[in-house]
């Protein structure tokens, strides 16, 4: 094993390569830049998150900054979205050394948001000159425009804490008077009418100014004629303050501004987490999309440029260097090389490509530069087929109804139909008058209102989406959870997911010479069949000298005379046969016998263990893959999975999903490839791993984070479990309600009691679903 | 009973200075990075200072 990781980006050292401290030039530049600017201290301040890409230090790319350019004559800004941010350090650096840059008056780095704002002077640098040096210690800076994703959203959040802090500060400061007025029976009716007034002074606008959200959502509801949870909320808590109004003219012994304001602030809390949630997922699959909207080189008179992928033309000429995304549809026009088609189709092995081979945009070259001929852009392209098969499942997804809502549905028409009774007993029975009903029907609303049932699911899913957080599972959609304790039947996904993209070699009968000499081959490809060879013989095998690849078919060189060969059957010159059950790499040496050395897909460690986790908790489990029949064969029997299908191309995936569907099952898809995105947007619950491809990302429900599979069935329990709270909740505000309305009805409710029967039913809401939060690992 | 006279207005008068504080902090941005602050404090260190002081 080498033990030897370069020190600026942490990464491993090659073997063959002559430095004990650095994997590479750009790193070693990094290194002494940072020292020479006095900011050494990073590298001990800093950790490395291993799901973050790690920096490779590169040239900054040449892109004309002008469109996104803002600011004043002399002082410009621009706003980065930040790639490669692993930690808090990284954020000091960042901002240090765009700080000491000549010219640079201002940089701030956000790092829940991963946004950096960058002013200078134009008198004195250019952006391609600040953004340079951060190239070099390899994060990456991607300019965005900050209207684009300016949302109502985040408006809609701060405007809704600014509420929820003036109720909170209304309910305090109104409380103070109450409890004087509850404990003080011996206080003189002026005294009480006297706080009383002084509390309708700090309650009425405090509702007026807090209660904005509830009103309005209540009155589009009621013009569109439909009963939501905001109609008996906003009519419980302007019936309060007015009733409350009333009484104090009157001078009469009870007032209910505690009660309205409070309602008001325990309601907006739940309205607050709930944004936030939603917030905060829109947040990472916005970061996703401009990460995503990268850029492409192109041909032009001068050489080449770099221009954003949207602005793709058919017919330009793209240059793909070794290790790049493909980034449109295209027929190659100059090199050769073989191209990782996983994420696309899921097949496991490279495809080679010569002149006049089309191409897919998002397949990744993997040897030599490449000239493709863009043939197709925008919604023409492949990809842009993808996407188009995941909206329409996505618009299916968004019609699911949220037990929230179903809850407040029957509870709505129930609150009125309730008060109304009250109001028509007590208007009816003999010896009361109308005033007296109108109280009482007030009260009823008063205690019935959801306070605790507006809680039970924001709260929940708060603490439990804060839980997942740290078990690496990140929640991208609000009722994911909700959706996923739902499911039957778990679909994965072959290539990436169960599997890790690597392979073992698995002949163990092969004469050491002969390895030793593929393996000297071997290290000088990235081929991943050549790595895992390399790494089953020795990691820190050194090069044969002068080997050649040769692109799409194999590596080459002499030894002592003979020309040695590593590659595929043709290219060693064996007749093609059957098709094996593996995959498998020849070695020519000389006029000598080739040898053959098989590999297979290697499991991730624990997948066996999640598929098995699966079916014990009564799931059906079912493969779907694109590569061929051989190895899905051989990873389905490993793992215990049953029924498996090969050859599905994307289309074939949805539609198998989408039959699942029509016989009544709930499905959860987990898979990496972007020829899994439309099933994963199909399927109840799309659950993803952090290295898939960014559209997939964008469109799965759940992200596994550590890309550690073990997470999904962890996930399935936890979500039965918080449905279970939340049903545990519900049961909670519904047994409350069911002392305190009868209480109402008869017309013995006091502030006091309306109060405590509030305050209790909502803390208790708040604790239970608390107890998500702090739940241990392996329940 | 007269000491309400100064207690209310005083309780009010705190409630609404700590409202106004925690508006103004909203204002000012100061929620919008709360994992960057929390380490930001640990990281302003004599290093900066130092070679600032250098460059004037």
């Amino acid at each position: 094993m080498s033990s030897k990781v370069c020190q600026h980006c942490g990464e491993p050292i090659p073997a063959h390569f002559k430095n004990d401290s650095f994997c590479c030039h750009g790193c070693a530049h990094a290194y002494k830049l940072l020292n020479e600017m006095g900011l050494g201290s990073y590298y001990e301040k800093r950790t490395f998150d291993d799901h973050i890409r790690p920096l490779i230090p590169e040239e900054a790319p040449k892109i004309d900054y002008s469109a996104y350019t803002e600011g004043e004559e002399n002082i410009r800004a621009l706003h980065f979205m930040v790639d490669g941010l692993h930690c808090a350090a990284c954020v000091w650096v960042i901002e240090h050394i765009l700080e000491r840059q000549p010219g640079v008056t201002y940089a701030r780095l956000n790092m829940t948001t991963r946004r950096l704002t960058v002013k200078w002077d134009q008198t004195k640098t250019t952006p391609e000159k600040f953004t340079q040096t951060v190239f070099e210690l390899g994060y990456r800076l991607i300019p965005y425009n900050p209207e684009e994703l300016k949302r109502k959203d985040t408006a809609e959040e701060k405007s809704l804490l600014i509420c929820m802090a003036v109720a909170g500060f209304a309910a305090a400061n109104v409380m103070l008077f109450s409890v004087s007025i509850w404990s003080g029976s011996d206080m003189g009716d002026a005294t009480k009418t006297f706080m009383h007034w002084l509390s309708a002074l700090i309650a009425l606008p405090a509702i007026a100014f807090s209660g904005r959200p509830f009103f309005k959502a209540a009155k589009i509801a009621l013009k569109q004629r439909r009963f939501t949870m905001e109609v008996p909320i906003s009519l419980a808590i302007i019936l309060a303050a007015l009733l409350s109004v009333y009484q104090t003219i009157q001078g009469a012994a009870h007032a209910y501004y505690d009660s309205a304001i409070m309602l008001l602030f325990f309601l907006l809390i739940g309205r607050y987490l709930d944004k936030r949630m939603q917030t905060r997922a829109l947040d990472s699959a916005e970061n996703l999309l401009t990460l995503q909207a990268s850029f492409a080189t192109i041909k032009d008179k001068n050489g080449s440029k770099r221009i954003p992928i949207k602005s793709l033309k058919a017919g330009d000429i793209l240059i793909v260097a070794k290790g790049e995304h493909i980034a449109a549809d295209g027929v190659v026009t100059n090199g050769y090389s073989s191209t990782d088609n996983s994420m696309i189709t899921g097949e496991s092995l490279p495809q080679q490509v010569i002149q006049g081979t089309a191409v897919v945009g998002g397949c990744i070259n993997l040897e030599g530069a490449l000239e493709v001929r863009v043939t197709a852009v925008g919604d023409k392209t492949v990809l842009a087929e993808l996407s188009r098969l995941v909206e329409t499942s996505m618009q299916a997804k968004n019609k699911y109804v949220h037990i929230a809502d179903k809850a407040s549905r029957i509870y709505a028409p129930a609150v009125h139909l309730l008060a109304l009774s009250t109001f028509l007993f007590w208007f009816f029975y003999p010896n009361t008058s109308g005033e007296t009903a109108v109280i009482y029907a007030i009260a009823v609303l008063i205690v019935t209102c959801p306070c605790a049932l507006a809680l039970a699911v924001p709260s929940a899913q708060v603490a439990a989406s804060s839980y997942l957080l740290k078990q690496g599972v990140i929640l991208k959609s609000g009722s994911a959870l909700e959706r996923l304790k739902d499911i039957d039947t778990v679909v994965f996904d072959k290539t990436g997911t169960l599997t890790e993209g690597n392979f073992k070699l698995i002949t163990d009968d092969a004469n050491s010479e002969d390895l030793r000499i593929a393996a000297s081959l071997a290290v000088c490809s990235s081929h991943p069949l050549a790595y895992s060879l390399v790494q089953a013989v020795n990691p820190q095998t050194k090069a044969a000298p002068n080997v050649k690849e040769i692109p799409g078919k194999g590596l080459q060189t002499t030894i002592l005379n003979h020309t040695v060969k590593l590659g595929s059957r043709d290219f060693c010159g064996i007749a093609a046969s059957e098709q094996t059950d593996h995959s498998e790499l020849w070695l020519k040496t000389g006029e000598k016998e080739p040898v053959c050395f098989l590999f297979e897909g290697v499991l991730r460690a624990e997948a066996t263990q999640a598929v098995q986790q699966f079916q014990e908790m009564g799931f059906d489990t079912i493969l779907l893959s694109g590569d061929h029949s051989s190895a899905v064969k051989a990873v389905a029997q490993k793992v215990g999975i049953k029924t498996f299908f090969a050859h599905q191309k994307p289309q074939d995936k949805q539609g198998f999903l989408k039959h699942l569907q029509e016989q009544g099952r709930k499905t959860l898809m987990i898979g990496d490839g972007l020829n899994d995105t439309p099933s994963l947007a199909t399927a109840h619950v799309g659950m993803t791993l952090a290295s898939a491809a960014d559209l997939t990302r964008v469109h799965a429900d759940i992200i596994l984070q550590n890309n550690h599979l073990l997470a999904a069935p962890l996930a399935t329990k936890f979500a039965s479990r918080v449905h279970h709270i939340i049903k545990m909740n519900f049961a909670f505000s519904i047994a409350y309600n069911s002392i305190a309305v009868p209480v109402a009805i008869a017309g013995y409710i006091t502030p006091l009691l309306a109060a405590l029967f509030m305050s209790t039913s909502s803390i208790t809401v708040m604790l239970n679903s608390l107890r998500l939060a702090i739940t241990k690992q392996g329940r | 009973m007269d000491v309400l006279i100064y207690l209310i207005p005083i309780a009010l008068l705190m409630g609404l200075i700590s409202l106004a504080a925690f508006l103004w902090a909203l204002k000012n941005k100061q929620f919008e990075d709360l994992d960057g602050a929390a380490s930001r404090i640990l990281f302003d260190d004599e290093e900066t200072t130092i070679s600032k002081k250098e460059d004037n």
